[in-house]
């Protein structure tokens, strides 16, 4: 059989049967043209990101002022020339908060993402591969963290630590690695009985290499995909802790702050609590839709089915 | 000859067992083990490859316990040949060899390629732009990598068309090692191996020399699974309903599929000598002379 | 019931398939035989308009519709219930969490079949009773004998040597050789009068195989049904096929009655083919 699925650009080389028949014949044809259109899908949400990243970054140079300009005198402004998103009841202007605070909520994102990866995938790894005892113990521990509601767990986190960055990552941390151990465990467990794993363990191998070197690779891809669909869940958790005033203290700029300081005003004076929630939106968004086209463009027959 | 043998062992994952009581002995001139999905076939490779400690019984690597062998002395002795799928799908095939050699002898490789019938030049190739011959083949160079003595075969060709077949065959038999072929094919076994094991449902049911099992079979699973084999230009198979039959409780697992079972099939058969070979069947003289 | 005429199929500008000539009447059984890559399957696929994103060209028909110049209407309606396609692996389309009852009744109600019928579908033959399945039967399970319904389905898998219990398990639950029989049944009951199958037993063991391809073979004695084998194995698909197209690279090296082709191949790849058999 000729796979219908091989584009025109084949490398040179690569025998006719290479590639087929696992992929069966009815859905190769699919395969050829869905990831062209969830590539664009993926491709939105990484230039939304790079957006929101670089305007973060860029923050000091962007900003029309400096982060924590009080000026109460022109308090409250309506968006206009002078402050394209307007001013705070303080007088600040609320671009640049949003500039900076993109840095703080992004900044969290990140860690709390770093962390828990880091955290859950070496744990899920380990557990997958070794398996027995060895994954029950850890299985076990992971589930205690996932019985806890995650969000009332990092309430009770940021309760007893000082509210402060560093808490709102902390808390987080603690509920969002589980699922990054439970999937990349299960993932991992059906690497692990791969003939290739087999054959290297034969090579006498050692297990941690084996880990890092087969299991790995071969697991990483979902975890990836999840990292990038959660991103949007931890700048809203993030949000949420630090609008309940458990995280970032003023005058850290922060989205989910800004919004808390400024629902008070939503019916009066609605760009000061409008642009962050705007802010957070885009950006969960963008990751969602960066995560979703990453699914479909590295596992485009999860799409088929 | 290395000596690798069974000793009544049972083997399962959890609590299940899937091979039962089984001895066997990996003599000279290659040991072929026949089987169809579900026989246990792998499990008993992995057994003897020590990937899968058994339930019960022992497997002897010379007058050694596998269990408290030196497993670095071992690994490099015995090696597997997995199918074709046997290689790191994100690692460049180079190096799934290279993995086989300690640091200084990276070099090797190359040569390692030639020797199966493959251009060095290939090594930086990914396995999916690799050709299933030549899969199979650097899964072969990297078995050959430790300079083994008994290569254990797990369906080395099943996956592949059949004059690549044929070719990966040649490369097999003219390899100095010992073997153990584990496989569906009864072509095959004929080819590589002077003694076979057939097993049925996790159990030895008939063991002897291939040839003499193949042309004259004592037990009528081995009877059936040569008559199964298509034969070019031969009669059309007629269908029973009864091949997949797996009889619950005890008594001979294949009393639900044979032609000849009797009552007495109700009884597990021991398995016994009967002209010169080892089969465990009631009816075995039957079937000799049917 | 098939008849092809200069098909060729093009993935660009790479031809991946080219067949002059194919025909396979009803009670015929023609095989296609190759090897990885030769374009036997991309044949097989494109007499049901499968073949998405390939230019196909050519005359090509299926029992009376011209599949090339078929709307996608048109093609769904001969496609499962005229003509089934059986693949390597059948328990991979078999949704996991529904009974294979279910499955069929389903299968069957969706193309409006409510009772058994007499010979051919469609063409007419000698109609018999089938008013009693009308209704819809909620549970057939005690006793698969109420209903036209489940009188066809129990027919249907005891043609193909299954216990008609089977109908009660869920997918996971049968053997490769099961599920495969079980497709072929599933197409029997639709009425299908061309079974086209891809590798249908080489994912099966040997004694499995014989089974699987003894159905087949009687289906065809009984029934008239025609068949189109894909498969790499020359050996079996010589035990039953009245014809061989040899396939390699995307093109038909020789073709002719099986017994010719086997005992005097013209072409040195079939030779190869030959030689090549254990």
């Amino acid at each position: 059989m000729t796979p219908p699925g091989t584009p025109p650009g084949t490398p040179p080389g690569t025998p006719p049967e290479a590639s087929l028949s696992e992929a069966g014949p009815s859905e190769a044809p699919l395969r050829r043209t869905l990831p062209k259109i969830t590539d664009r899908f993926a491709a939105t949400g990484a230039v939304l990101i790079v957006v929101v990243a670089a305007a973060a970054l860029l923050a000091p140079w962007l900003a029309p002022y400096p982060e924590d300009a009080v000026d109460p005198v022109n308090a409250l402004l309506a968006p206009g020339a002078e402050h394209w998103f307007g001013t705070d009841q303080a007088g600040r202007d609320v671009l640049t908060r949003v500039l900076y605070g993109g840095r703080t909520s992004l900044f969290i994102a990140v860690s709390v993402l770093a962390v828990s990866a880091a955290v859950g995938v070496t744990l899920g790894l380990v557990a997958g591969y070794a398996g027995g005892w060895v994954r029950d113990v850890i299985m076990r521990v992971t589930d205690v963290f996932l019985a806890f509601p995650a969000l009332l767990l990092s309430l009770m986190l940021a309760m007893v630590l000082q509210p402060s960055v560093t808490t709102v990552i902390v808390a987080i941390a603690v509920t969002w690695w589980p699922w990054y151990a439970r999937l990349s465990a299960s993932v991992a467990a059906s690497v692990a009985t791969r003939p290739y794993v087999d054959a290297a363990r034969c090579l006498g191998v050692p297990a941690p290499v084996i880990i890092v070197r087969h299991v790995l690779p071969n697991s990483i891809t979902p975890v990836l995909v999840q990292i990038s669909l959660d991103a949007g869940g931890v700048i809203l958790t993030a949000a949420a802790l630090s609008y309940l005033g458990l995280g970032a203290q003023e005058p850290t700029a922060e989205w989910g702050l800004m919004v808390d300081q400024g629902q008070t005003l939503f019916t009066t004076n609605w760009w000061v609590v409008t642009f962050p929630g705007l802010a957070i939106l885009v950006t969960a968004f963008a990751f969602n839709v960066l995560g979703e086209g990453l699914r479909n463009a590295l596992d485009p027959r999860r799409v088929v089915r | 000859m290395t000596s690798l043998r069974a000793e009544r062992v049972t083997l399962g994952y959890g609590r299940t067992a899937v091979v039962h009581d089984v001895t066997l002995d990996l003599t000279e001139g290659g040991v072929g083990l026949i089987g169809e999905s579900g026989s246990g076939k792998t499990t008993l490779a992995r057994a003897f490859l020590g990937l899968l400690t058994p339930m019960s019984g022992n497997i002897w690597y010379g007058t050694q316990d596998l269990k408290k062998v030196d497993m670095r002395k071992f690994r490099g002795d015995v090696q597997p040949v997995f199918q074709a799928e046997a290689l790191d799908p994100r690692m460049r095939v180079g190096s799934s060899v290279a993995e086989a050699l300690p640091r200084a002898d990276r070099h090797r490789v190359p040569d390692l390629l030639e020797q199966v019938g493959l251009t060095p030049d290939l090594a930086t190739r990914r396995p999916h732009q690799l050709s299933g011959g030549q899969r199979q083949r650097v899964v072969i160079a990297r078995a050959l990598a430790v300079r083994p003595r008994l290569l254990i075969l797990d369906e080395p060709t099943s996956a592949l068309d059949v004059t690549v077949q044929a070719k990966i065959l040649d490369l097999l038999a003219g390899l100095d090692t010992e073997r153990l072929l584990i496989t569906h094919n009864l072509a095959i076994v004929a080819r590589l191996c002077r003694t076979s094991h057939v097993l049925f449902a996790g159990r030895v049911v008939e063991s002897g020399g291939t040839a003499d099992l193949l042309a004259r079979p004592a037990h009528p699973y081995t009877l059936a699974l040569r008559e199964a084999v298509p034969k070019l230009g031969g009669e059309p198979p007629a269908a029973r309903g009864r091949a997949e039959a797996r009889p619950a409780g005890t008594g001979c697992p294949f009393r639900l599929r044979c032609p000849l079972a009797v009552p007495e099939c109700e009884r597990a058969p021991a398995l016994r000598e009967v002209a010169g070979r080892r089969v465990a069947c009631h009816r075995a003289e039957d079937v000799l002379n049917a | 019931m098939i008849e092809v005429r200069d098909l060729q199929v093009r993935y660009g500008t790479r031809v991946v398939a080219r067949v002059p000539e194919l025909d396979v009447g009803a009670g015929e059984c023609v095989a296609i035989v190759g090897e990885s890559g030769s374009g036997k399957s991309t044949t097989l696929l494109s007499l049901l308009g499968l073949t998405e994103g390939a230019d196909v060209s050519g005359h090509v028909s299926v029992c009376g519709v011209e599949v090339l110049q078929a709307s996608p209407q048109q093609l769904r309606r001969i496609r499962g219930a005229r003509v089934a396609l059986v693949l390597q692996s059948p328990q991979a389309a078999l949704s996991p969490t529904t009974r294979l009852g279910t499955l069929m009744r389903r299968a069957l109600e969706l193309h409006g079949i409510t009772g058994p019928r007499g010979g051919g579908p469609e063409t007419g033959g000698p109609e018999t009773g089938g008013s009693a399945g009308s209704r819809k039967e909620r549970s057939w399970k005690g006793r698969a004998s109420k209903g036209g319904l489940e009188r066809v389905m129990v027919e249907a898998v005891e043609a193909v040597m299954l216990d008609p219990e089977i109908l009660r398990r869920y997918p996971h639950e049968i053997s490769g050789g099961q599920a495969q029989r079980f497709a072929i049944a599933l197409a029997i009951a639709l009425g299908a009068e061309v079974i086209l199958a891809d590798e249908p037993t080489s994912a099966l063991d040997v004694t499995v195989q014989a089974e699987v391809v003894g159905v087949l073979h009687g289906l065809r004695e009984e029934r008239g049904l025609a068949l189109l084998i894909v498969s790499h194995d020359l050996a079996l698909v010589s035990t039953i096929a009245d014809r061989v197209l040899v396939m390699k690279d995307g093109e038909v090296v020789e073709s002719g009655p099986a017994a010719d082709v086997l005992t005097r191949p013209s072409h040195p790849y079939t030779r190869e083919l030959l030689e090549a058999l254990p």
